[in-house]
């Protein structure tokens, strides 16, 4: 696997040749000497970590290197890997019945779903959370449909804001409202009214009305839930941008009218029966049978049929598919895992690095030479580093097929909010980290962006009420899938280097503090983090001309100084003082490490800060509110962050 | 290795001031002022377009002056910087490449700003149109069949002052114009005063736990004149209610409204068909010839149905004087539906409606409040179905209707008003549908002045010493060299929304001079384009009951093959200079 890619360096490498290409975890007569080694450097590692934390580590270290391609059994480690985090995720659903009801298509939202992404989206938006009372979505929202009055009364809704807590009084149960008690109070509901009247008017609400309405229409989106009336359950045979019949019409005259011109009456009358079960199920059992399930699944579908309503089930298998196996929670492990053994070698690698002559042989690719390196060290170095490579490209392609799975159900590149944005961009950062990281020879580069990209998806994942990520229809001006995926695409790509660069430059900022003496090694990061802003700066460029042809091209001019586009200039301005800073030598390496990290804000700013803190302009597709004081604060504490170190560094060189 | 910076300082020798200046602008110390200058400078302008809007910020920040004199001179830096490294040597490529592709578009830039058209141009559709309005604030004076265009100049926030207006290419004006107040938006405030003459103004509370609304009833006015407010239908006039119809609450009726006169003839299942009545009082007869309980229309004709949904219907002769008889339809669940065939209104001028007993059907529900004023004094009628009240009502009186708890108070009662209207400053980032933005102008002739309130495309009309005037505050409005007609305007939603997921028009252009007619489809994404001109889908305005006016954007961008050509030159010097660059190893790090 991308053994062609992968550049062979160019400067002599020590290998004995019978070595090359071999795997690490291929068995050989050596294995026993393998697994002594790994005891071996086991204790060289507590050493080690005890003489961190001794504060004596003056040992003069080498930053690990992978002397042979581990790439053929990295590879096979990523799918064994990857086989198994799927099998996982079959296993765990294995309960039928809601297995069957989570895939039935339903309408909603403008977009036809499973209806197992219904619910979740349906649980997230009432509830604020993934899952309420530990319950699966798609049983949850099935009880809210078969026993509305039980839930009806339950605390289902946060109401967290301060004074909105404080009005409900103790009818808020740990900051939650039950939909009857907002529904059924006259006092907020007069205050909803005034509100409504407010924004009708366009005029600016307070954030207590706000909370208000928030907390209004989530009580009014659940007892829609209830009343049967969302979602879409049956097609419109006769046109497909009509909304669907709800199980709300199944039961009025008029909507029994409606689908007795439309379908073949035996078939909605077995559609009504086979629904029947299936509601006394949950209400009597908390689950139906899976027989009335499957009956009831096949009924709707045999309605569809019968109208020759065509529904592919293909993609929707997908959506299923994508939302049980969950790649992005699952990739984030693999990075840290990666990270942490990718450490490991590096700890190991550097304990044994001292006898190394290799340091002249040249700058790009210095050599360590194998056949001088202790046995155990060696192969410890090699093992640790094969696997981290094999739990990075396992991470990766998590990563990748998600993203895949999630443009195959969109139907779009998933670049248009800021929860898609967020996992893209980590994407990126971890497939510069992977390509640098070969061509270069450099498996440090992989640790930082590993960081990077666990940090973002971690960041996605545990934040829905902010980064929603369910998948929504597009407005009208980005349904242009050329230019989203060219313009977007490359901007946010920019913005992947860019992470890369972060994290790099702060590896860099701590070597230098941490290990003044190993100039070399400290300056070749220093140049992975050039590398990155070289990649970046090249996009962002490319990216922001792309934007301007684009918005020539739709809105007929080129530049506007709308904020999306002023900002991704003065992010780029920013780079470009930071390479022209230390293209004038008033940035010294250290300098240009800390200088890299301060100009991430400006991308901070035209990524987050535009669309959560500015809220102006055009791009006000992806505008959302919320989070922007613990951005700010993570922002403040990167800089103070900066400049602590940058002090430290100053205080070193003066004294 | 020469750096940048050795070659530019090893070609400033100080003696000669020339080489100075040329040093010091090729300098890479400029550069990077002017770096961090345009970074503060563009940061600063999308905080105050956040805070005070777009044109506060153009206005301020990047339509200015001096924001073209960074510009110029980042493009003399760059220009130096590339000609003092002259004779240019292989590894200067990347660099020199780079920066003339900067400087290509920023001239294109340069040529944009000078000769482009950023314009809007709504249309009606099935309407013509050739002009479009561009974003320069102006106020039109309209007097005798002429008109006299004042250009205002922007302002980025509320102003106060006095400016003359002079009007465009010398005229002048029949009166004097001064501006006193602008405001980019204001808040509109009406005030309704006692008067000596005028129409009559009452203020009346609306309550119940629900609603708490106060609105202010102007007599015969157009938009004030009857106001719909939840169910309840209030009107102001000096004409009472003549009432009169034998239905009681529990039975269907026909009801026929004439503006100040309503009659009730009541229909009952076991009545003899044709049936026919006289509405008292008037000139008017009516014969019922059917009467149908499931209506559906079978073939052609109207035919009750042994099942189904309910659909009351009654078909009915209208007679009156001159010899007029008309055939109306009346559906009680559709009571807006038109009721004569052809959707001609009645020659009766009566509104005629089929209620059922007890509101069974909401639709059919009507409660309607009058105020009337006759000689000085105020009473009210109440009509809610068959139910008729009336009484004398005094400013501070509480009367309660008996419909759902609602009850009315008269706040204020003026037998004869005025209305003044006014502005106050308002945020510019309000998008309140109150405010709009607004100037104050004083108008002036032989010594008279009167001051005057303009909001945006609201004109006022004025009568001075006998001489009608017209005044306008707007935008600039521009002719272009065609015109185009909107044939129909549609919106795609996304199924089973109301988001639209796409927007389109279907125009003919038509050029007189150049003798051309097309049609042509513009959608979003997809202009059409035309001498040079391209006219976009921009946005829309749909109002229930109006034609749709779809928005189009039009633009002309001469330096737009400059700023193309620039930015393929510029990423394609940024990619050679970083392949060439020293950085790209540890050692050159290390220096």
């Amino acid at each position: 696997m991308g053994k062609g890619k992968v550049r062979a360096p160019n400067k002599t490498v020590i290998q004995t040749p019978s070595r090359r290409g071999q795997a690490c975890l291929a068995p050989t007569a050596r294995d026993d000497k393998v697994l002594l080694g790994d005891l071996n450097n086991f204790l060289f590692l507590s050493l080690r970590v005890r003489r961190v934390f001794e504060g004596r580590s003056n040992l003069r270290a080498k930053p690990s290197r992978l002397p042979r391609r581990p790439l053929k059994s990295s590879g096979l480690l990523a799918m064994t890997i990857v086989a198994l985090l799927s099998c996982y995720s079959n296993a765990a659903y294995a309960d039928s019945a809601l297995d069957r009801l989570g895939e039935v298509p339903v309408q909603h939202g403008g977009r036809i779903k499973p209806f197992e992404s219904f619910a979740r989206e349906a649980v997230l938006y009432v509830t604020g959370k993934f899952q309420f009372q530990k319950k699966d979505p798609t049983q949850l929202v099935w009880e809210w449909i078969s026993q509305p009055e039980k839930w009806d009364a339950q605390p289902l809704i946060p109401a967290t804001f301060p004074a909105l807590t404080q009005e409900f009084g103790v009818k808020a149960i740990r900051g939650r409202v039950s939909p009857e008690v907002v529904l059924g109070d006259p006092d907020f509901l007069k205050k909803t009214q005034q509100a409504m009247a407010l924004r009708a008017d366009k005029e600016k609400l307070s954030q207590l009305d706000q909370k208000r309405l928030e907390v209004y229409e989530k009580a009014l989106f659940f007892r829609s839930i209830g009343e049967g009336s969302a979602p879409g359950w049956i097609a419109n045979p006769d046109d497909p941008r009509a909304s669907w019949l709800t199980l709300q019409s199944l039961t009025t005259g008029e909507g029994q009218a409606l689908l007795a011109g439309k379908y073949p009456p035996d078939k909605v009358a077995r559609v009504m029966e086979t629904l029947k079960p299936v509601l006394l199920g949950f209400r009597e059992h908390e689950r139906p049978d899976p027989g009335a399930v499957l009956d009831w699944s096949a009924a709707l579908n045999e309605l569809a049929t019968s109208g020759n309503v065509l529904l592919p089930r293909s993609l929707l298998q997908l959506e299923v598919r994508y939302l049980r196996l969950h790649p992005f929670s699952r990739a984030w492990p693999c990075y840290l895992a990666a990270v942490f053994l990718g450490m490991l070698a590096a700890l190991v690698g550097s304990k044994k690095s001292g006898s190394v002559r290799a340091a002249k042989r040249g700058y790009d690719h210095p050599v360590v030479a194998i056949h001088e390196l202790p046995l155990q060290a060696g192969a410890a170095q090699r093992l640790f580093s094969a696997v981290s490579l094999g739990l990075f490209l396992a991470g990766f392609i998590l990563h990748s097929y998600g993203f895949y799975l999630r443009c195959l159900i969109a139907g779009r590149p998933p670049v248009s909010n800021m929860y898609e944005s967020i996992v893209w961009v980590s994407w990126a950062a971890a497939f510069f980290a992977l390509v640098l990281s070969l061509c270069l020879r450099a498996p440090m580069i992989r640790n930082f962006s590993g960081l990077v990209a666990a940090l973002a998806l971690i960041l996605a994942q545990k934040f829905p009420a902010l980064l929603d990520p369910s998948i929504t229809p597009l407005v009208p001006v980005l349904r242009s899938n050329l230019w989203l995926t060219v313009h977007v695409l490359t901007i946010t790509l920019s913005y992947g280097a860019f992470a890369l660069a972060w994290g790099l430059g702060h590896g860099t900022l701590f070597r230098f503090i941490s290990r003044p003496s190993e100039e070399t090694a400290n300056l070749r990061l220093c140049q992975y983090t050039y590398r990155a802003i070289q990649i970046g700066v090249i996009l962002l460029a490319s990216g922001t001309v792309l934007g301007g042809v684009w918005a020539n091209y739709s809105w007929g001019r080129f530049w506007g100084w709308d904020p999306k586009e002023t900002w991704a200039l003065i992010a780029l301005l920013g780079y470009i003082l930071v390479l022209h800073g230390r293209f004038a030598g008033w940035l010294k390496p250290f300098g240009f490490a800390a200088g890299s990290v301060l100009a991430f804000l400006g991308v901070v700013m035209a990524w987050y800060g535009v669309n959560f803190v500015l809220a102006a302009g055009l791009h006000s597709y992806g505008f959302g509110g919320g989070g922007a004081p613990y951005v700010a604060a993570v922002c403040l504490v990167d800089a103070v962050l900066v400049a602590g170190l940058s002090f430290l560094e100053w205080s070193r060189k003066t004294w | 290795m020469t750096t940048r910076l050795k070659s530019a300082k090893q070609k400033t020798p100080p003696k000669k001031p020339l080489a100075a200046l040329f040093g010091f602008l090729a300098s890479l110390q400029l550069a990077i002022l002017l770096l961090v200058s345009m970074i503060i400078i563009f940061s600063t302008g999308t905080i105050i377009e956040s805070l005070h809007g777009t044109n506060a910020a153009k206005i301020l920040v990047y339509d200015t002056p001096w924001l073209e004199i960074v510009f110029l001179l980042l493009a003399v830096n760059l220009t130096a910087s590339a000609f003092s490294r002259w004779p240019w040597q292989v590894r200067h490529v990347g660099f020199v490449v780079t920066h003339l592709g900067i400087i290509l578009v920023l001239a294109g830039s340069f040529v944009t700003k000078k000769w482009m058209l950023d314009a809007q141009m709504p249309v009606e559709e099935g309407k013509t149109e050739y002009r479009v309005i561009v974003d320069e604030p102006m106020v039109y004076l309209f007097a005798d069949g002429e008109s006299w265009p004042m250009p205002v100049k922007k302002k980025a926030f509320s102003w106060q002052g006095r400016e003359t207006l002079k009007p465009e290419e010398g005229k002048t004006a029949p009166v004097q114009v001064q501006l006193l107040n602008y405001y980019p938006k204001g808040r509109l405030h009406e005030s309704i005063e006692s008067a000596a003459a005028g129409p009559a103004a009452v203020q009346v509370l609306l309550e119940n736990s629900f609603i708490h609304q106060e609105q202010w009833l102007i007599q015969n006015d157009p938009e004030l004149g009857r106001v719909q407010m939840g169910p309840v239908e209030m009107t102001l006039t000096d004409q009472p209610l003549s009432h009169a119809g034998s239905a009681s609450q529990e039975q269907a009726y026909l009801e026929f409204r004439w503006p100040d006169r309503v009659r009730q003839v009541p229909v009952s299942k076991d009545m003899k068909l044709p049936f026919e009545a006289t509405l008292d009082g008037t000139d008017w007869r009516v014969r019922m010839d059917a009467v149908y309980q499931r209506a559906m229309i079978e073939g052609s004709v109207l035919a009750e149905q042994a099942q189904g949904p309910d659909n009351p219907a009654v078909v009915l002769r209208f007679e009156g004087p001159d010899g007029v008889s008309e055939k109306h339809t009346v559906f009680a669940n559709y009571p807006d539906f038109p009721t004569q065939h052809g959707m001609k209104p009645s020659a009766s001028g009566a509104k005629i409606l089929y209620r059922l007993p007890g509101g069974q059907a909401s639709k059919t529900q009507s409660h309607e409040l009058r105020f009337v004023v006759q000689d000085g004094a105020l009473k009210y009628q109440q009509l809610s179905g068959s139910e008729f009240k009336e009484g004398p009502l005094q400013a501070g009186d509480k009367i309660s209707t008996g419909w759902m708890g609602l009850e009315f108070t008269v706040k204020a009662f003026h037998p004869h008003a005025v209305r003044r209207r006014f502005f106050t400053p308002e945020p510019n980032t309000s998008e309140s549908k109150q405010a709009f933005p607004a100037v104050q102008v004083e108008l002036e002739k032989d010594g008279q002045t009167r001051t005057l309130w303009l909001a945006q495309d609201m004109p006022e009309a004025l009568n001075w010493n006998g001489q009608d005037l017209r005044v306008v505050f707007g935008k600039k409005r521009k002719p272009l060299d065609f015109k185009l007609t909107l044939r129909d305007f549609r919106v795609e939603e996304y199924p089973g929304t109301e988001r639209p997921a796409s927007f389109e028009s279907d125009v003919t252009l038509r050029d007189d001079f150049r003798g051309l007619q097309k049609d042509a489809r513009i959608a979003m994404n997809e202009p059409l384009s035309y001498q040079g001109l391209r006219v976009f889908q921009a946005s829309y305005v749909r109002t229930p009951g109006e034609p749709d006016i779809s928005v189009f954007a039009v633009a002309y961008d001469p330096g737009i093959f400059l700023k193309y050509l620039g930015a393929v030159v510029m990423v394609a010097g940024i990619v050679t200079m970083f392949y060439t660059r020293r950085f790209s190893t540890v050692k050159g790090m290390g220096e």
